[in-house]
């Protein structure tokens, strides 16, 4: 016990244990929440193209967060006259001519990003027809590819490419470290005839499911890019389902 | 072999009906097809410049676009943006709607703009839709795959379907009731999953016929990827709670100590 006939070393030693109190009870919660993982890295904007309607309007930086400009103005305000020599840029134009068709890419086999450990062969799925959601492999080893959309290596649009966070019975899943995946990474896609392509991580994006741009995941125009998605976010026991997705874009490496 | 025939009855008819395939999301998708040969054009909607120096047989989109009606003016590539258009419409958008507009001439070779709704939905596992579509200043025409009448007494402007097999077609077009080819033939991909529209453009009196190709894709309503729940971020855990805890009962004991000395 402290002796209390020594009151000014007694104040002392209380003074300092309530310092230390303080500290450890403040500390400890506001060290735990710092150093979780951010939900959301990087940036989408090298996907996206200001809208035409207006060229003034400079291309939204957070563009990870908003949905993309509508191409053409709402029906209830009509734009003003164009420029004389405006850029349409946002329309993507192909010619629909059946030999302008590009040759279909090689079969992807394997998908990998070698700094989080991911490596999980490919195996093509579609659509659910219970649910009418992206059919998920049973095998929560393998990663699914949405056949519909454009493959990897195609020209242009978004190569989807899903795969289990985990499992219940089977465990974790291939892409239990997509939400480890940071802009930068390599995500390198092996081919049936032996050739690989590389991407390199734009973003990653934390989505409530009701809130996932579908039509933005799934677009099939634009930029060509790779689209790697799991679950993850907070889990509901009862149903047995996650909140959220997680979502890592991914172009093309310049080489 | 399905088949469905679909006639429109008016511009935008097809549209406000469009089955709601992604109904999910608010905005339309929209494309946009050139089927009017050796008339590069310039696509006004709603009085801004969307499309510039369009040319034919190319296929623009797909647009996200919100429901509404929106005007539609094609001119002459290069034409001032007060000039008449060639062709004008006006075309309502229903939210949830996938549609491609097509600019195309008449049976009797008219330039018009007909809608037609997209629908990639429901097809059966290893197979593709081909849909298509009678857009060209011509007659009735028969559809053949691999030489045989597969779709037949097709009009402009309609529309016929089967859901096929994976793999690659010979498609040709016959005037109907012939097996002589006025298109083709000509190999079609047919895409598992995907719905690939094949448009007859161009006029037989001009022997300018000739096929466009748009692909559509089903979007899926979500994905369900994990039912384990070991990625769910970790809730604060015990010992750094019993430790705060502590902490702060401690901090409450020493302040309190602290106040009595002080006395």
């Amino acid at each position: 016990m402290i002796p209390t006939d020594d009151r000014p070393r007694d104040r002392r030693r209380w003074a300092a244990l309530l310092a230390v109190a303080l500290v450890v009870a403040v500390g400890v919660p506001a060290g735990w929440a710092l150093t979780r993982p951010d939900p959301d890295v990087g940036s989408l904007a090298a996907l996206r193209t200001p809208a035409p309607a207006d060229p003034a309007d400079p291309a939204d930086p957070e563009a990870g967060a908003t949905p993309p400009p509508a191409a053409v103005p709402d029906a209830a305000r009509p734009a003003p006259a164009p420029d004389p020599d405006p850029a349409v840029p946002g329309v993507p134009v192909r010619s629909g001519r059946l030999d302008a068709r590009p040759p279909d890419p090689a079969d992807p086999v394997r998908v990998r990003v070698p700094a989080r450990a991911i490596d999980a062969p490919v195996v093509p799925v579609g659509v659910e027809p219970a649910t009418g959601g992206m059919e998920i492999p049973e095998d929560v080893d393998d990663v699914g590819l949405y056949t519909p959309n454009p493959a990897p290596g195609a020209p242009e649009g978004s190569s989807v490419l899903s795969g289990h966070v985990d499992s219940r019975v089977q465990g974790r899943g291939a892409f239990f470290p997509l939400e480890q995946v940071q802009p930068g990474d390599v995500v390198t896609v092996d081919l049936a005839d032996g050739t690989a392509l590389d991407y390199e991580v734009i973003a990653r994006t934390r989505y409530p499911k009701a809130e996932l741009p579908l039509a933005e995941v799934f677009s099939t125009a634009g930029p060509h890019h790779l689209t790697l998605i799991t679950c993850g976010g907070a889990f509901d026991s009862i149903d047995r389902q996650y909140q959220d997705n997680v979502v890592v874009v991914a172009v093309p490496t310049r080489t | 072999m399905r088949i469905r025939t679909t006639v429109l009855m008016a511009l935008g008819l097809v549209l406000m009906l469009a089955p709601a395939a992604v109904a999910q999301e608010g905005n339309a998708s929209v494309s946009v097809v050139h089927g009017i040969p050796a008339t590069p054009v310039d696509v006004y909607v709603n009085d801004a410049l969307t499309l510039e120096d369009f040319q034919p047989s190319d296929v623009a989109g797909p647009l996200s676009l919100p429901a509404g009606t929106y005007q539609v003016d094609v001119r002459a590539a290069g034409a001032a943006a007060d000039d008449d258009p060639v062709i004008s419409a006006s075309a309502p958008v229903t939210a949830g709607a996938n549609a491609t507009l097509v600019a195309h001439l008449t049976e009797s070779g008219e330039p018009t703009i007909t809608p037609f709704a997209n629908d990639p939905s429901g097809i059966a596992d290893g197979q593709g839709r081909v849909t298509v579509r009678h857009t060209a200043a011509a007659p009735a025409v028969d559809v053949l795959v691999g030489g045989t009448p597969a779709l037949t007494g097709l009009t402009n402007p309609n529309e016929a379907e089967a859901d096929l097999p994976a793999g690659t077609i010979e498609a040709a077009v016959a005037l109907a009731g012939t097996t002589e080819p006025v298109i083709g033939p000509a190999d079609v991909d047919v895409e598992e999953g995907v719905q690939t529209i094949v448009y007859a453009i161009g006029s037989a009196e001009d022997a300018t016929l000739d096929l466009v190709v748009q692909t559509v894709s089903h979007t899926p309503t979500g994905i369900d990827s994990g039912d384990g729940g070991a990625a769910a971020p970790a809730a604060f855990p015990a010992w750094a709670l019993a430790l705060t805890a502590a902490a702060g009962l401690g901090a409450a004991a020493s302040g309190l100590r602290l106040a009595r000395a002080r006395r």
